[in-house]
């Protein structure tokens, strides 16, 4: 679906020096934005593409929907190319960037995804059915008619998700979708793009800062890092690779008051003890056998280390 | 290729459709904005009773029926570009802001997709306001068809000068004020008194970077007294503006794409 084989994007960063004559002559420099990436995306993929601020992730979707052009590289995406096709691809493909709106506040959110059919030639006949199945996907009937205006944020961005898919798109780019909403909002959204997936098998190419909305919705992860890809991997593995450490919540049957502190137990309250240890050389037999002394063990659970802790120990690492 | 070109016209209409409904949504500030702009150029009508009352009726060989051509071609002509392409008023704050990535991703050609995407409404005063002055003014069949073609003509220059200018947000940053200086204080200035008024310094300026000539005046003479040639330089005029305005766009939306500062967020 995407192909990219070392794409590279340069722009000219001006540089403002001190005092006036600073200001009005600016030194120019070249600022590799990208530099020479590759990876590709298979059909039905979601993809997760991170990476610090000024990493290069925005540049690079950019470049994948034709709006930018690259200074070296290839690139195909739904085996168009985005530099010579772009309006081919642009009926192929479907964009929501951040919190700028494709909707028409003073207009009902219908009206927006009736002007969509025109700007992506759908049939007259043909037009409204598409409205009525998307509507139907993402459970928006009730608001459909209400001028945008009015919506609350959670329901603009699921009216913002379905305008995306008016046209079926085959490939989503999704720049920080969950940006600015509370975590109510953020599951409905997310849900909304999981129902996407789900119905369409539409590859979905996603941004954010949120690691909350990577963990629930990819298993593979692009990590981009001054213009560099510096992971490319399934999720759950780059949790093994970079964490062997994991939480042990030990819950007891009565409040235990006996045990001994060392370097594995993170925290004790009244019956429950919260060991820190690393799997990979840690004696698990030996550590379990030890914590059944000081009482009866009702559960365990073993918990991951938040990828959170993964993709910032990989950003402060590189 | 015919597909395309009813695929784009039915596009552009319902672009017109729901920039109109859109602007239509608050009725009370609709309306309002429209008298307002019919009182407001009607002020000048009155100014320039009073001015041809004092002059005999003539000021350097211009009549008080030449100005009520003026007036009902220019306010027309703006009217019709910015209720159907007032998108146009937009372009430096897209080009700035990075908000013409939105158009970009979209399969339509840039240009018509960004002018149609916006309707000024107090336009549609200067509009019926025109409409409303050529009323009194065409007493031909012959004139009225000048006078239509006149408003078309007028209405390709509105749209290519702010174009031209609106692009520079490309090259300069903040375009907008240069646009309201050119438009209102320029093109409009020149385009609504009596040719003959200004100094030979100003008519240069008026023939070539501020289509003012090309726009009113010439148009003006035209129903007056016709000349091909005349009409021919009109003709030339637009086309030559039409050229520059796409040559314009064309290497700004290059330069847009090639960086310009707008594709480092990530």
């Amino acid at each position: 679906m995407i192909e990219v084989h070392n794409l590279s994007k340069k722009f000219i960063k001006q540089t403002k020096g001190k005092g006036v004559m600073g200001r009005l002559f600016p030194t120019k420099e070249d600022f590799v934005a990208v530099n020479d990436i590759s990876f590709s995306v298979n059909k039905g993929e979601i993809v997760a593409f991170v990476g610090p601020n000024g990493a290069g992730k925005s540049t690079t979707i950019k470049m994948l929907t034709g709006i930018i052009h690259p200074t070296g590289g290839t690139m195909t995406v739904a085996g168009l190319d985005p530099v010579k096709q772009r309006k081919q691809l642009a009926y192929k493909i479907g964009c929501m960037f951040g919190q700028k709106s494709s909707l028409w506040m003073h207009l009902p959110a219908i009206d927006t995804y009736r002007l969509l059919g025109a700007m992506y030639d759908i049939p007259k006949d043909e037009i409204e059915g598409r409205i009525q199945e998307t509507v139907k996907i993402f459970g928006i009937e009730q608001i459909i008619n209400t001028p945008v205006r009015k919506l609350s944020l959670g329901q603009r961005m699921i009216c913002e998700i379905a305008s995306i898919m008016i046209h079926k798109p085959e490939i989503i780019f999704l720049d920080e979708p969950t940006i600015g909403l509370d975590i109510v909002v953020k599951e409905r959204v997310r849900k909304a793009i999981l129902d996407l997936h789900e119905n369409s098998d539409t590859t979905i190419f996603l941004t954010s800062h949120d690691l909350g909305d990577i963990e629930r919705l990819c298993k593979r992860i692009i990590i981009i890092d001054k213009g560099k890809i510096i992971k490319d991997e399934d999720i759950d593995d780059l949790k093994k690779e970079y964490f062997s450490e994991k939480f042990i919540h030990i819950m007891y049957e009565q409040n235990i008051e006996h045990v001994h502190f060392n370097t594995l137990v993170m925290s004790k309250e009244q019956n429950k003890v919260i060991l820190k240890v690393d799997t990979k050389t840690t004696n698990m037999k030996k550590i379990l056998e030890e914590f059944m002394q000081y009482g009866n063990i009702i559960d365990i659970e073993a918990v991951p280390v938040p990828l959170e802790e993964v993709i910032y120990d990989i950003y402060t690492s590189t | 290729m015919l597909t395309e070109v009813r695929n784009n016209l039915n596009f552009i209409l319902k672009n017109w459709k729901y920039t109109f409904l859109a602007s239509f949504e608050y009725k009370k500030s609709f309306f309002a904005q429209i008298i307002f702009m019919i009182i407001n150029n009607g002020f000048f009508l009155i100014f320039w009773q009073t001015v041809f009352a004092i002059n005999d009726n003539q000021i350097n060989g211009f009549s008080y029926k030449d100005i009520l051509f003026m007036w009902a071609i220019v306010p027309a002509a703006y009217g019709v570009a910015n209720i159907f392409f007032g998108g146009l008023n937009e372009l430096n704050r897209y080009i700035i802001n990075g908000e013409l990535d939105a158009f970009c991703i979209q399969p339509k050609n840039i240009f018509l997709n960004v002018a149609t995407s916006k309707c000024i409404v107090s336009a549609i005063g200067d509009l019926v306001y025109g409409v409303a002055v050529a009323c009194f003014a065409i007493s031909s069949i012959r004139e009225l068809a000048l006078y239509i073609l006149f408003v078309f003509t007028g209405t390709v220059l509105f749209i290519c000068t702010k174009t031209i200018i609106m692009m520079l947000g490309i090259w300069i940053g903040d375009a907008e004020t240069i646009a309201h200086i050119y438009e209102n204080n320029l093109l409009i200035n020149f385009s609504s008194y009596p040719e003959s008024i200004f100094k030979t310094w100003v008519r240069v300026i008026m023939y070539t970077v501020v289509p003012a000539a090309y726009m009113a005046h010439m148009p003006v003479s035209l129903i007056n007294s016709f000349d091909i040639k005349m009409l021919g330089i009109v003709f030339i005029s637009v086309v030559v503006y039409i050229l520059l305005t796409v040559l314009i766009f064309k290497k700004g939306m290059k330069r847009y794409e090639s960086g310009s500062g707008i594709g480092l967020r990530g």
